[in-house]
């Protein structure tokens, strides 16, 4: 293939065929949409991988809402569209793939679904409404300083005083907690039983005195975790979720839910696209890097390891669409969701590093008439590989997706 | 015993002095030192710097007769081996594992009044060779208009580390007779455009525009692409000495952490999978190792860009695989930047990558297999 044919090709042109044919107009419907109302400087940051502030996501979910899009796997009854989980899944899929602003699972996806499960008509009456117009947001209490693979090592307390829990002890990874008006806490309210029977789940209030965040810059030298800590925080007996001692069970109820979109692979598509256009503005020896064939052999690999996932979730959606319950399966999209993001962004790497893996810019000295640096896609895909790493460690590592096959497939 | 003592009394003392450099980054680095830099523009601390001159760092692949301690690549290799150990910011490869000896094999008068400061440590100077439509590959299309003392330089170079904190920019460039020659550029001198990016290890890098900057002639009137051709191997083969340390460093600390970190009611180094990963680790760390030390052997016979090719490309597939594995046996932690691992992680990246990437490398050895 000669250069100009290569350029010729056009980005948008990843040109994969879709394996949800019965899907493909409303995936083309949420792409168009985002292309036309994604603000522009939204849109911006997504493609360069610039943090977004808190109300670059709250004029994103607004613009959902008003289309019915933003809880739109909720049902009717909730507030949302009823959407099957294969058509939550094209779109979030598709929205991914056009570059929209990742929503945020822990109100939606998360404690939103947990809450209409399990909840009160009160608990349902007080946070649904508020999490569909974006007036609450939420974050997630479970991994702990001790309790990260191993969940059940959690320590974090809550005693009942009355009609209060005081609530004592400390969460780890807690993503975007310092933008959270609430968080839903995986605490322990009993030492008696064996470790996952003494556990609650309580919903609690984190703008109150006691609670402390400490930000952790990750390698992507980003703030997307914290450090959060409980100092005799109270939170009212109402805001239990079930039964005390249930909490494990609504975990293992949220992680089953939240299975559904473990691979990301409209991302995965964006990013692909996105590593081919850099790679095409790039050269070695006067030649693009796409059309080198080492890259290009790595570019296709990755192509093939995207279209087989596709096809794979594909097939156990259609399942879950006949009233199959993912089990274990849902561990092969993790495994192979977090890998693919992996292999492409490392791909980005290889442009950047003919930039010296340049990865953001230095402002200029006061006074000074040269241009800055600007960012480039290149650094934008660095710091997504720098990111990515945390893909085969968080929601259960991928050395521990495979006990859960060996486990549930084998009985090992 | 002085550094001067050491190198100067024989070939085996390349391991003493490998020894007193990893002794004194340990002494002198504590666990945030590297850190100093990453406020600044320069990407490093000058007054650490400084120290590193004085230790005499810079001037061990100088000659002697170059006012240098006439060590070679197994010198700086134990020089570099001690960088990577404790992640050091400072430009010890690009100015003593690269600018210096480029320098010295000039050999003009220019470039070794430079050389002396460079080597006393009063001037920081630093390549700016590679790029942007050349990528790795090595050739150069900038000019230099004008002949004698003085010239103007035209062109791009591509993002390179150190950049902004050099107090003088050596520049590669093509005169009005199409010799690629070497040039001294102030980088402050008017028509020298500098964008500024922090790299992923937080030192700093810049990419050159030069628009008719006054540049002075340091190379004699021979081309000078063998001479910086053999530099750049040397770096290329220093980086990976470099990560040498780094790997052996994140091979200890890991399987440290897993003897420590405990879940489902046991230590990490209790599951069989993860013994065996950290064992892969070792065993990546282990090749690498084996390989630079062979390369160093053959780095005196003509097949000298093959071996060191073939070292970086088996140590940018080890230091890719160490780092990876590290993060991910220390799991959350190792994603964090306040933790070291993190930091280590970063910089292999880079030593997997400058001067070339192991795709690079494995073409350039595959190309250079000699006819059977």
């Amino acid at each position: 293939m000669t250069y100009d044919s290569a350029v010729n090709f056009g980005v948008e042109a990843l040109a994969m065929d879709y394996p949800l044919p019965e899907l493909s107009a409303f995936r083309l419907e949420v792409i168009d949409f985002v292309e036309q109302y994604l603000p522009a400087d939204i849109a911006e940051k997504v493609r360069l991988n610039i943090e977004p502030e808190k109300n670059d996501l709250y004029r994103w979910e607004q613009i959902l809402n008003a289309k019915g899009w933003f809880c739109g796997h909720w049902s009717k009854e909730d507030g949302g569209a009823g959407w099957s989980p294969l058509k939550r899944y094209v779109f979030e899929q598709a929205a991914a793939e056009a570059g929209a602003l990742p929503l945020q699972p822990f109100g939606t996806a998360y404690v939103g679904p947990v809450i209409a499960e399990y909840g009160t008509p009160e608990q349902k009456k007080r946070f649904l409404p508020r999490i569909i117009d974006s007036s609450e947001f939420w974050c997630q209490g479970y991994s702990e300083p001790s309790a990260g693979s191993d969940l059940a090592g959690l320590k974090l307390r809550a005693e009942r005083k009355g009609d209060r829990y005081i609530v004592n002890g400390q969460k780890l990874w807690t993503s975007y907690a310092h933008w959270a008006d609430m968080v839903f806490l995986l605490a322990r309210t009993s030492q008696e039983d064996r470790p996952q029977k003494g556990v609650s789940f309580l919903l609690c209030n984190m703008k109150q005195p006691g609670v402390t965040i400490r930000p952790i810059i990750t390698i992507d030298m980003k703030h997307h975790v914290n450090e959060v800590f409980f100092d005799n925080v109270e939170v009212p007996v109402e805001n239990l979720v079930g039964e005390e001692g249930e909490g494990w069970a609504i975990a293992k109820f949220l992680l089953a839910t939240e299975r559904l979109i473990v691979a990301e692979t409209g991302k995965a598509r964006r990013l692909l696209n996105q590593v081919r256009k850099v790679a095409e503005e790039t050269f070695e020896n006067g030649q693009p890097l796409f059309l080198q064939s080492n890259f290009r052999r790595q570019f296709t690999e990755a192509e093939v390891h995207l279209q087989t996932l596709e096809a794979f979730c594909a097939r156990q959606l259609k399942g879950v669409a006949l009233g199959k319950v993912l089990g274990f399966e849902a561990s092969f999209m993790k495994i192979r969701g977090s890998e693919l993001l992996q292999t492409i962004t490392q791909l980005g790497t290889s442009v950047a590093a003919r930039q010296a893996l340049a990865l953001s810019p230095v402002p200029l000295e006061e006074g000074s008439n040269q241009e800055p640096a600007e960012m480039t896609e290149a650094s934008a895909l660095l710091s997504e590989y720098l990111f990515q790493r945390a893909a085969t460690i968080y929601g259960g590592s991928n050395e521990i997706q495979h006990n859960i096959v060996s486990k549930g497939r084998f009985g090992f | 015993m002085d550094l001067t003592d050491i190198a100067a009394s024989g070939p085996a003392d390349a391991e003493l002095l490998r020894e007193h450099a990893l002794r004194w980054v340990t002494d002198n680095y504590d666990d945030r030192r590297e850190l100093a830099g990453r406020e600044i523009r320069d990407g490093f601390d000058r007054a650490v710097a400084d120290q590193i001159a004085e230790q005499g760092f810079l001037g061990v692949m100088v000659p002697e007769a170059q006012g240098g301690t006439g060590g070679g690549l197994a010198e700086m290799a134990g020089i570099m081996e001690a960088v990577g150990r404790e992640i050091v910011a400072e430009p010890v490869l690009s100015v003593g594992g690269l600018a210096a000896p480029l320098l010295a094999s000039l050999n003009t008068d220019a470039s070794n009044a430079l050389l002396a400061k460079v080597v006393a440590g009063e001037t920081i100077a630093v390549l700016a060779h590679y790029e942007p439509q050349a990528g790795y590959d090595r050739s150069v299309t900038s000019t230099a208009d004008g002949d004698g003392e003085t010239v103007k330089l035209s062109g791009a170079k591509a993002t390179t580390i150190d950049l902004p904190g050099a107090d003088v920019l050596l520049v590669s460039a093509k005169d009005a007779s199409e010799r690629l020659a070497l040039y001294a550029v102030d980088p402050a001198a008017e028509g020298v455009t500098s964008k500024i990016w922090r790299v992923v290890d937080g030192r700093t890098a810049a990419a050159l525009t030069l628009d008719g900057a006054s540049a002075q002639r340091l190379s004699g009137l021979d081309d000078a692409t063998a001479l910086i051709d053999f530099a750049l191997d040397s770096a290329a083969f220093l980086v990976c000495a470099e990560a040498i340390g780094i790997m052996r460093h994140l091979v200890d600390e890991t399987a440290e952490y897993l003897k420590t970190r405990k879940q489902f009611g046991q230590t990490l180094d209790r599951f069989q999978v993860l013994q065996h990963r950290v064992v892969d680790m070792l065993l990546a760390a282990e090749e690498a190792h084996g390989t630079v030390d062979a390369v160093i052997d053959a780095c005196n016979g003509p097949g000298r860009a093959r071996a060191i090719a073939l070292a970086k490309t088996v140590v940018a597939r080890s230091a890719r695989y160490v780092a990876q594995q590290s993060v991910q046996l220390h799991g959350g932690i190792g994603v964090t930047d306040e933790l070291k691992i993190g930091r280590y992680f970063k910089r292999l990246m880079l030593c997997e990558t400058l001067f070339g990437d192991g795709d690079f490398y494995f073409s350039r050895y595959e190309d250079a297999r000699p006819r059977a």
